[in-house]
């Protein structure tokens, strides 16, 4: 049961990350190689404003996700905007560099450098007895904020119009751009969002894992996840992110030593064989 | 006996029947023309015939052998070329050399024939630009030979594309609306090379139109679709007199 | 713009089109050969590096450029060669021999690859293939009996007829291998295969309906690609001297990318002109180091700062790479003075999707 539990919890963080994927893939078709780095950031701004200016647990939080928020629109405006509708290949290295850029200025600002850094948080160490397993209150926490953004999420596309637009940009861009839709804010929204979301992933991953620069490589996993799940699909994201996360728990538990790193992987090629565009994705076919 | 029969053919996807026991028949040498309005299913059959699609039941055969099952890249070695109605050429590609990928059925050397180049490959280089040349006469498309088909008019574009599925010497030509987006000169235009093609080269037309002028011109039979079934099939008089189709597609007089 | 009255359909098809290509190609062939008796060892062993990158860069160009599909876990091949290259010389295997069994070998994996492959699009390739690459990382990390796992592997060193084949040898054993190579791939580029294969990036759809065998080209490119990449890495390998598996992550494949596409992506020799960049990039920021503050100086995050920014600054200024770069540059050199500004305008690209929910 703690097996399945952790699972879930891991799996609950890269379907977070792996939502924040299928947000943007969805509203620009891009895939955002430096989602695992953008959720770094987060856990650093709420490391650098809890630990070291002492600020309260709940508003550096608030603040740690507001901007990365903003870093997340800032890229989107900055970057990503003049290499719309661009072939795959450009996005992709675009991304990928600000990974790269992201971790190398991390390592460069003082506070952060290369070390280790440990993020306090109110439910530390925390233990509850559940269905007769021990369980900790870091993996509970994070299921629980997954389900409830999740469900926030729901609501949103279906019903705000920013949800709607959202959809409608991911589309068709000249045509939502004909009916009046800004397409250039609502993509850098998408970011914001994007990077919000990454910021919780970041936080809640943070009493696990630490705080530190190469954290993001979750965000590689994460990729994965999405695919899993189905790139155009959200709640797909976070279904491929428990699966993957289960995966790697029960690999871990039951396989020789050894087969438990490749375990993930292999299983993202077996999807990927069956069902090409992932478990729960739209077909993609082109019309001729 | 016929070119091309279709025999039955369904296809659907999901709870949509696009198309719908759908049976006829083209003769060697014919223009043949599919009309009907938007979502009748007649770019479905073209696909059906290209093997994009697969129907969910009937068969197709094209001078008795039938088709149905063949792999779709296949069915340019059988004698069908085809070209679509939102254009699929290859916009980084010279107008040459969208022309000579029209000539990949008649490939005969192997990979590692290619990588060695020898007198033979080279051979048979000269002999398709031989054979390309031909149809750039036919077409006039001299000026552009060399220029990248991306920077094109659409009008031009839509040439290239004809000039294609014709370099692939088919015996069975799908032309999938010639005539749309054309003024009424390049509209004639086609009409002309339509009727050029059915005289010099002896190859039979299957085509969708919505210009009736031009469906006048060159058709030999129609065939009216709607909603995926025939509605009827004759001569160009007898389809566009036949009241059902007045009713679904020409327009009632008011 | 060169405008080339062409007399005949021979002048089309040849390699070398016009007689000013045949002067300067056949300039830079002899500055290569002379690069060893002119220039310092230090130099020597950079430039094999360019050309080992070069000759990987070439088959990736030819699977990403060329074929289109985007492939994020090519240092899989690259590892595949250089394993292979070092575990058939230690068992004695003379060195050509080993050097096309490495790259068969890699060429394998490239089947293995591709043919899953086939029914993925864009996208699902390029994470399929990561995963891909990552499973070969590991693989080789744990196969302790025949890579040494993490405690690396060390490479023998070359020998021909008894002459050890290292420093200048090497250096020409590696020329002529990108030279073979860049004929292999220029020819397979002429011919209706090359046709085909650009036919793919293009439109799929009517490459098929034209009798273009998708499966089966589709594969080819990735086998002649897997084998290029095998044989950059075997003889990677014997530059190294010693292998271990993090040295073929993603972090290769990365580099592996950015080389192309800072070259050009679309053409040949963009794959030699990034292999000089990557290769070069970092000995200049080693040499630029010493004339910055301390506090920059010091910093280990300087390296991949200067490399994601490189990428930014050619993906969103000049996606065409440098080829594409000395393209526009000679143009305008041959129209001038009347070159027009729209020349070099760049179009602008709209979303549409062709997911269907």
């Amino acid at each position: 049961m703690q097996i399945v539990i952790s699972g879930l919890a891991v799996g609950c963080v890269y379907g977070l990350i792996a939502l924040g994927f299928v947000l943007i893939y969805k509203a620009t078709e891009t895939v955002n190689f430096a989602q695992g780095e953008l959720m770094m950031i987060g856990a650093y701004f709420a490391y650098t404003m809890a630990e070291l200016w002492h600020w309260p647990f709940l508003p550096s939080v608030v603040v740690a996700v507001l901007g990365t928020a903003l870093v997340g629109a800032a890229i989107e405006r900055v970057l990503l905007r003049p290499i719309e509708g661009e072939p795959t290949i450009a996005v992709i290295m675009v991304t990928l560099a600000i990974g790269m850029i992201a971790r190398g200025v991390a390592s460069a600002l003082p506070g952060w450098g290369t070390d280790t850094h440990h993020l306090h948080v109110p439910y530390q160490g925390g233990l509850v007895d559940l269905f007769q397993a021990r369980l900790s209150m870091e993996h509970i926490v994070i299921v629980c904020s997954t389900a409830g953004l999740c469900l926030a999420l729901f609501y949103f596309f279906r019903a705000a119009k920013l949800g709607l637009a959202m959809r409608a940009v991911s589309q068709n861009q000249l045509a939502a751009y004909y009916i009046g839709i800004p397409v250039s804010g609502t993509n850098a929204r998408v970011w914001a969002l994007s990077g919000g979301i990454a910021a919780v992933a970041g936080i809640l991953m943070a009493p696990i894992t630490f705080v530190h620069i190469n954290m993001g490589s979750v965000g590689v996993m994460a990729i994965p996840a999405a695919v899993i799940g189905g790139f155009g699909s959200i709640p797909g994201a976070v279904a491929g992110g428990l699966i993957l996360g289960l995966c790697e728990s029960v690999a871990g538990l039951y396989l020789p030593e050894g087969f438990k790193d490749p375990a993930p992987h292999v299983l993202v090629l077996l999807v990927l064989m069956i069902k090409p565009s992932g478990l729960f994705a739209d077909q993609v076919r082109k019309k001729v | 006996m016929s070119l091309l029969r279709a025999e039955h053919l369904t296809v659907q996807f999901g709870g949509l029947v696009a198309v719908k026991d759908v049976s006829f028949s083209v003769e060697p040498g014919q223009i043949f023309c599919i009309i009907g309005p938007n979502g009748a299913g007649k770019t479905t059959l073209f696909n059906l015939f290209s093997r994009i699609y697969a129907p969910s039941a009937g068969r197709m055969l094209l001078d008795g052998v039938d088709f149905t099952t063949l792999p779709p890249h296949r069915i340019a070695q059988l004698g069908i070329a085809r070209t679509f109605q939102n254009l699929e050429l290859f916009d980084h590609a010279t107008v040459l050399e969208n022309l000579l990928v029209g000539r990949h059925r008649f490939r005969r050397h192997g990979f590692l024939d290619e990588i060695w180049f020898d007198q033979a490959v080279w051979q048979a280089e000269l002999e398709s630009r031989q054979a390309v040349e031909n149809i750039i006469d036919f077409l006039d498309l001299h000026r552009f030979r060399d220029t990248r088909v991306g920077a094109l008019p659409y009008g031009v574009r839509k040439v290239i594309e004809l000039g294609r599925a014709l370099c692939s010497q088919p015996r069975l030509l799908l032309l999938d609306e010639p005539s749309s987006g054309l003024n009424a000169e390049e509209s004639e235009d086609i009409g002309y090379w339509i009727l050029d093609i059915k005289r010099h080269f002896g190859i039979t037309v299957l085509m969708i139109e919505h210009d009736m002028r031009l469906m006048g011109q060159v058709s030999d039979r129609v065939l009216a679709l709607n909603e995926g079934s025939v509605l009827t099939e004759g001569s160009v008089q007898e389809v566009q007199s036949h009241p059902q189709v007045i009713e679904a597609y020409l327009g009632v007089q008011a | 713009m060169h405008f080339d009255f062409k007399k005949n359909y021979r002048i089309d098809v040849r390699l070398i089109k016009r007689g000013s290509q045949a002067f300067w190609y056949g300039l830079l062939l002899l500055a290569l050969l002379l690069v060893p008796a002119v220039l310092p060892k230090y130099f020597v062993a950079q430039m094999t590096f360019i050309l080992i990158y070069s000759v990987i860069g070439t088959g990736l160009i030819v699977l990403t450029g060329v074929t289109g599909l985007v492939s994020l876990g090519h240092a899989a091949f690259v590892a595949v060669g250089a394993y292979a290259q070092a575990i058939l010389m230690a068992r004695g295997v003379p060195l050509l021999v080993s050097l096309a069994l490495s790259a068969a070998l890699a060429a394998m994996l490239g089947l293995v690859v591709g043919l899953p492959a086939l029914r993925l699009r864009g996208l699902y390739l390029a994470i399929a293939t990561l995963s891909f690459g990552f499973i070969v990382e590991i693989l080789l990390a744990h196969w302790e009996s025949m890579t040494g796992g993490n405690s690396g592997l060390s490479v023998p060193t070359p020998t021909l007829w008894d002459v050890a084949v290292t420093g200048a040898l090497f250096y020409y054993l590696c020329l002529v291998v990108l030279v073979l190579c860049l004929l292999v791939v220029l020819n397979v580029l002429r011919s209706p295969t090359g046709r085909a294969l650009r036919a793919i990036r293009d439109s799929e759809v009517s490459a098929q309906s034209m009798g273009v065998n998708l499966a089966l080209l589709k594969t080819f490119s990735f086998v002649l690609s897997a084998a290029l990449a095998g044989l950059g890495g075997a003889l990677y390998a014997h530059v190294i001297t010693y292998l271990s598996p993090e040295q073929f992550g993603l972090n290769l494949s990365i580099e592996l990318l950015m080389m192309v596409v800072i070259g050009g992506v679309v053409w040949l020799q963009g794959a030699v002109l990034g292999a000089v960049f990557v290769i070069a990039l970092p000995q200049a920021i080693a040499v630029i180091k010493d004339y910055l503050p301390a506090v920059i100086e010091q910093q280990t995050g300087l390296q991949p700062i200067v490399f994601g920014l490189v990428i930014l600054f050619f993906v969103l200024v000049e996606p065409t790479g440098l080829y594409g770069r000395w393209i526009k540059v000679r143009t305008y050199l041959e129209l001038f003075p009347l070159c027009p500004g729209s020349v070099f305008v760049r179009e602008r690209h709209f979303l549409r999707t062709e997911r269907l929910k």
